[in-house]
């Protein structure tokens, strides 16, 4: 470790903008941005290269709370955006981020065939098992017996595996962290930048509000016994037989990332001469 | 409190990692006392804001040793078991209801255990500079918790229903 270097030009608050995020005290989703711009500051790319871009929810407001370029988008749309934007502008860090609800409800579509793809993007979930934004029904995550007002009994109802589904639809890397251990999800965020193709990080980020009950991850998460692997099939195993606290890097895959093989037809100049106003 | 007391630092390391603990506790003190403002919560809200100012303090006098936050990693120098540096308070205790008294027995959990960290690192300090260092820095934080704890004393505890909220953010019937 060489402690003794110079200052780096860029430190975690560069990436942040002015604005006070409104979530909710103890929302797992303040974490999330701080490992966001802690994992931003280790890879020292200026916050100009990167575009966050998000759907709609509580996680979703992300983009507004840093200081790169953002899109806050369409509920649900947010791969489809990130993906074009990529395309478009290669050299761009892209990173999508959103809730469970956003990428695996009405995003489910977008969430498979951005895996299939394998475009090089990052992709964050904070996943809370709920929808936040909209006060507290289950989301595609949600556990089958978590008793609620709008879901009295549970809705019985299978949980939905993204990390498994992001394994089987061909996504490049697959990654769980845990909000509360922001330093560590920083890490996990470098490495999912650093890897080529469509990296997905899951992130278990509390709802305080609407799951109080999620206060009790903090107690129940672990780092994964075993180090990543590249093999799919045994990285999908491993997910389908852990106890989903299981955090750390689970699967680092070989696929090429898909690349267009044409450059695209309009320039900047182009864009910004259509767009003027 | 194991890692921690296993490590070998050298004086310099030591020094980095007191910076990082002091920059990063005043940070995370500013970010509640955000939320506590944002929240309409201003006792609590100027309670946390003076927290960072003290610990801010601290980071300024520590920088002048010439160490860099961005220079080390937190991740490289953790110790026991909990995820972040022992004086920098967790982002999931934070409540909007909370009281001063939460705030406040908050801090003194941080400075409780910051002491604790360096007790052990002074005990395992084979370098004679790093052990006084270590010995006076647990004094200190041990000095921090005392005052915390007479402050907390003054204030009352917080009422049982503390968390009721007549106009809750949740769905409730
Ligand atoms: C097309 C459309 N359908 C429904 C909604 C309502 N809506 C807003 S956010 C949300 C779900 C939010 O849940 P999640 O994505 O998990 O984010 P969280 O708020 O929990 O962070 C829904 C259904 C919407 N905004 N647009
Ligand atoms: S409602 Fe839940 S997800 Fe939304 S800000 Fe509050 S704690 Fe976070």
């Amino acid at each position: 470790m060489n402690i003794a270097t110079a200052p780096q030009p860029f430190s975690a608050n560069d990436y942040k903008s002015d604005y006070k995020p409104v979530w909710c005290p103890g929302c797992g989703d303040y974490s999330v941005l701080l490992a966001f711009t802690k994992a931003m500051a280790q890879l020292q790319r200026p916050p100009e290269e990167i575009a966050v871009i998000s759907g709609i929810g509580c996680s979703s407001r992300i983009p507004a709370y840093t200081n790169c370029y953002g899109f806050h988008g369409v509920h649900g749309r947010a791969l489809p955006v990130g993906t074009g934007l990529k395309v478009a502008r290669p050299e761009l860090t892209v990173i999508v981020a959103g809730g469970d609800g956003d990428g695996f409800s009405i995003g489910g579509n977008h969430f498979l065939h951005a895996c299939r793809r394998n475009i090089d993007i990052t992709y964050i979930v904070m996943d809370n098992r709920v929808y936040g934004m909209t006060k507290g029904q289950p989301s595609p995550t949600t556990e089958p017996d978590w008793d609620s007002a709008l879901a009295p009994g549970g809705t019985g109802l299978r949980p939905f595996h993204p990390l498994v589904i992001a394994l089987a639809s061909g996504a490049n890397f697959v990654a769980r962290g845990f909000s509360g251990d922001p330093n560590g999800c920083a890490d996990l965020i470098v490495q999912a930048v650093r890897h080529p193709g469509f990296s997905f990080v899951e992130i278990l980020s509390p709802c305080v509000t609407f799951r109080p009950d999620q206060r009790e991850w903090g107690k129940m998460v672990h780092a994964a016994p075993v180090n990543p692997t590249d093999d799919a099939a045994r990285a999908a195993r491993r997910i389908m037989t852990d106890d989903g606290f299981n955090t750390g890097v689970l699967y680092a895959g070989n696929r090429a990332p898909f690349r267009p093989q044409t450059a695209p037809a309009a320039g900047l100049d182009a864009i910004e001469a259509e767009f003027a106003l | 409190m194991t890692a921690g007391g296993e490590r070998r630092y050298s004086v310099q390391e030591f020094y980095a990692l007191l910076y990082a603990m002091e920059h990063e506790a005043a940070e995370r003190y500013d970010e509640l006392a955000n939320q506590m403002e944002t929240h309409n919560n201003a006792p609590v809200a100027s309670l946390f804001r003076e927290l960072a100012a003290i610990e801010r303090k601290h980071a300024v006098k520590l920088q002048s040793h010439g160490q860099s936050v961005q220079a080390i990693r937190p991740r490289d120098l953790l110790l026991g078991a909990s995820f972040e540096l022992p004086e920098t308070a967790p982002l999931d205790r934070a409540h909007y209801l909370m009281t001063p008294a939460h705030a406040l027995a908050l801090a003194l959990e941080n400075e409780e255990q910051a002491a604790r960290c360096f007790d052990a690192l002074a005990a395992a300090a084979p370098d004679d500079e790093v052990r006084k260092l270590a010995a006076d820095m647990a004094a200190e934080e041990h000095r921090h918790a005392a005052l915390i704890r007479a402050k907390l004393a003054g204030l009352p505890e917080p009422p049982a229903d503390w968390d009721q909220d007549l106009d809750p953010p949740r769905f409730s019937e």
